[in-house]
């Protein structure tokens, strides 16, 4: 690895990435000679079809999977080397949501946010009030003590959201964090992705298979298609004027209804 | 209103005899219970583990438990071990061994099954918010798999108890045998009593297991 990929200021790389699931019988390729790199402050989208292998594309980002080969770079350090403790310490500044919001049901709201603090052994009121100060910046403020069963799909996600930034992490990983709420929902919860990054400066990376997503608040996203990327580059430059196959099936049907959409997202009212 | 003989349970200490039977019914149980308990949890986790051996001798066991009525192992051990290897067991101990393993299969599977329904997710959540292997376990994984496990497991510890009225068959003197000596014993001069003594018994188990069963009604509601 070149000494000069580590000094130019970016957050996130990604060097020759690749993923090799072995089965009974066969190996099954996930990710082949992946290169990215996320700037620090940006949102960063990753699209592709189902299978494309965009969640171990993420996951592999805190190491949730371990790649196969090639280097993960945070901050200048190759993480596929870090031991379990650093690694630890690492994914406390990687916060993460998915789809399905994985809320722990027996906790109230509030103590789902105060969760990771807990266990990595805040003190109990500095934790509540952090918690608190999350769930007034999600907008949850009045729910504090509910249980996720009572909550709508887009107030789990944003406990979610709430509990991925306990720790005050540098970096959010999303995937699919929208995948399972209705158009309305989805464009809240990304404005409030939105806010958060302009607000927090956290450096996000969206994990997802609608253009819409990506057109509403990335500012740069890859291609992904069959493990690998397809085309990376700037949001309207990759709208435009998409280089690809996959990239132009993913935007060409979508472009009307997506500008449509953008339009209309910024009169209405965001649903809390 | 008919005789029910209930008049018998007054004679002499005959209550406090069917309490007694019911006392040995549940001492049997209750060590039966924290035994499969235990052994049950301890390899209900092994299970999860991908371990060929461990894999097929607990399919053996289980398939054997699950196949065999609770009366033919009572019989097997008390009778057949106790010959063939020449060792010397009580009635109540060999009820112990008999009940305690077949909890240990039941309760085995039922936590397999309670932790497996924990979704992957959860762990690599759990992961992702920076949890040691440990901690995943016991703040993520554990409470919830409990929560499924307990109205399942309070469903086999009633009928584990219901099902030591079979011990009688190996000359175990508990609540039923005490029950059937009360009503030999006054077969002339109470000829009815069979009903009333039996009733007795019947509302003895109930008091029992009654509450138990609210109790996972309870649990199941207020965490279903």
């Amino acid at each position: 690895m070149s000494p000069e990929l580590k000094g130019r200021g970016r957050m996130i790389e990604l060097r020759h990435l690749g993923k090799t699931y072995k089965t009974a019988n066969r190996e099954i390729v996930a990710l082949e000679d992946i290169n990215l790199s996320v700037q620090d402050g940006e949102i960063f989208g990753i699209i592709g079809l189902s299978g494309a292998g965009k969640s171990t594309l993420v996951r592999c980002v805190n190491l949730l999977e371990k790649p196969s080969s090639g280097h993960v770079f945070i901050d200048g350090e190759d993480i596929t080397e870090f031991d379990r403790k650093s690694l630890l310490s690492l994914r406390r500044s990687i916060g993460m949501i998915f789809q399905d919001f994985n809320l722990l049901e027996q906790r109230s709201v509030l103590r789902n946010v105060t969760f990771p603090l807990e266990v990595s052994g805040v003190k109990r009121a500095a934790a509540r009030e952090r918690a608190m100060e999350l769930l007034k910046l999600v907008g949850l403020s009045d729910r504090a003590e509910s249980f996720p069963s009572q909550l709508s799909g887009g107030q789990k996600q944003r406990v979610a959201i709430a509990r991925a930034l306990a720790t005050n992490p540098k970096y959010l990983l999303c995937d699919e964090a929208t995948s399972a709420l209705d158009p309305n929902t989805t464009r809240s919860i990304l404005e409030l992705l939105k806010k958060i990054n302009q607000t927090l400066g956290v450096t996000i990376i969206v994990i997802t298979h609608e253009m819409k997503v990506i057109y509403q608040i990335c500012d740069r996203v890859a291609v992904l298609d069959q493990s690998r990327i397809a085309e990376e580059g700037s949001v309207s430059e990759v709208f435009t004027n998409p280089r690809s196959k996959i990239a132009r099936e993913l935007i060409l049907p979508e472009r009307i209804g997506a500008s449509w959409q953008k339009n209309s997202s910024t009169e209405q009212q965001e649903e809390v | 209103m008919p005789d029910l003989g209930l008049d018998v349970l007054l004679k002499g200490k005959n209550f406090a005899r069917l309490l007694g039977g019911l006392g040995i019914a549940l001492r049997i149980s209750v060590i039966s219970i924290l035994i499969s308990v235990v052994l049950g949890t301890v390899l209900g986790v092994l299970r999860q583990r991908e371990n060929l051996i461990l894999k097929a001798f607990m399919r053996l066991y289980l398939e054997v438990i699950r196949i065999m009525p609770q009366l033919v192992l009572l019989f097997l051990v008390y009778f057949g071990t106790t010959r063939s290897f020449g060792w010397d067991l009580s009635g109540e101990t060999a009820s112990v061994i008999v009940f305690s393993l077949w909890g240990t299969a039941e309760m085995s599977d039922l936590v397999r099954g309670a932790l497996s329904s924990i979704p992957g997710h959860q762990y690599e959540s759990a992961e992702a918010l920076g949890l040691r292997k440990t901690q995943v376990y016991l703040y993520v994984v554990l409470p919830q798999a409990v929560r499924r496990l307990i109205p399942l497991s309070i469903n086999l510890i009633t009928r584990m108890i219901k099902t030591t009225s079979l011990v009688l068959m190996i000359g175990v003197v508990e609540i039923l045998k005490v029950a059937q000596q009360i009503i030999e014993a006054n077969r002339m001069n109470s000829p009815n009593a069979a009903f009333g003594v039996y009733l007795t018994v019947f509302v003895l188990y109930f008091l029992v297991c009654w509450p138990i069963s609210v109790l996972a009604g309870k649990l199941e509601k207020r965490w279903g």
